[in-house]
């Protein structure tokens, strides 16, 4: 999924990055983000991650902390 | 979409979970959070921890007879000894914020021990991940899958909770939980090296 096409002002953040970005920080300090469909996170999914499928997340935005950095995958 | 939205720092994970190579958990967002209404205060929430941690204890003193040699059964308990200290640390939280709470023996005494951190059984666990005995690799990387399910869950927890304090502790017992992984990862390393643990 071209995540970056969806979101225009995302950057690329690399396994590795993201590994040591969370592994730096307490949970409560950035959102891990799961846009999958339901089926696909409940097969596997990063621990803390919350689901929004991609459909959703216009209508469920509200539910993240803008000020808090975002991880979606 | 969230950008525009007014998130000032939105990352896209390259690849995407394909090419994420850490540990992951698995489940319904909805797995093990009827533990918990959602009301609980701090001290409320960390009596339900006590008790899912006192399940890990239970997971590893249980798979010890079940290992396969020496290695693995020491590991067992080692592993159980650590799970212990981990629930030290939840009654400290615990009486830090219910002074006048019950004591650590009570709280043991009505935690039921069987659901695990993840939200499963202990019996109906060990029969599933266990079913011929284990050796000192397979327990650990059967560790760190608990461990991530454990995570996974109080990450979860923490989006169902309305109570801050309450939630603060469920990001406290995360740290924990990521500590342990790391830890876990380390012993693995240390058994396929051939090492001594």
């Amino acid at each position: 999924m071209m995540l970056k096409a969806l979101f225009s002002a995302a950057r690329d953040m690399t396994p590795d990055q993201a590994r040591a970005f969370m592994a730096s920080r307490r949970e409560d300090q950035y959102t891990l983000l799961d846009v999958r469909q339901t089926g696909e996170y409940e097969r596997a999914h990063i621990p803390g991650a919350r689901l929004i499928p991609l459909p959703e997340l216009s209508s469920r935005f509200g539910e993240l902390d803008p000020l808090k950095p975002v991880i979606a995958y | 979409m969230l950008a525009g939205r007014g998130f000032q720092e939105v990352y896209s994970l390259a690849g995407g979970i394909k090419a994420w190579e850490g540990l992951t958990a698995a489940g319904p967002v909805e797995r093990g959070l009827g533990l918990l209404s959602g009301r609980e205060d701090r001290a409320q929430l960390l009596v339900i921890a006590f008790g899912l941690e006192s399940g890990l204890v239970a997971f590893y003193r249980q798979a010890q007879p079940l290992a396969g040699d020496r290695r693995a059964g020491d590991l067992c308990q080692r592993l159980a000894q650590a799970e212990e200290r981990h629930q030290d640390m939840v009654y400290g939280l615990y009486r830090q914020a219910a002074p006048a709470g019950l004591e650590r023996a009570e709280l043991a005494r009505r935690a039921t021990a069987l659901v695990m951190e993840g939200g499963e059984e202990v019996p109906q666990a060990l029969a599933r991940l266990f079913p011929q005995g284990f050796g000192a690799a397979e327990l650990l990387e059967t560790a760190m899958g608990i461990e991530a399910q454990a995570l996974d869950l109080y990450l979860r927890m923490s989006h169902k909770l309305t109570d801050e304090p309450a939630r603060q502790a469920l990001y406290d017992l995360a740290q924990e939980e990521k500590a342990h992984l790391a830890a876990l990862g380390g012993l693995l390393e240390q058994v396929t090296r051939g090492e001594p643990v």
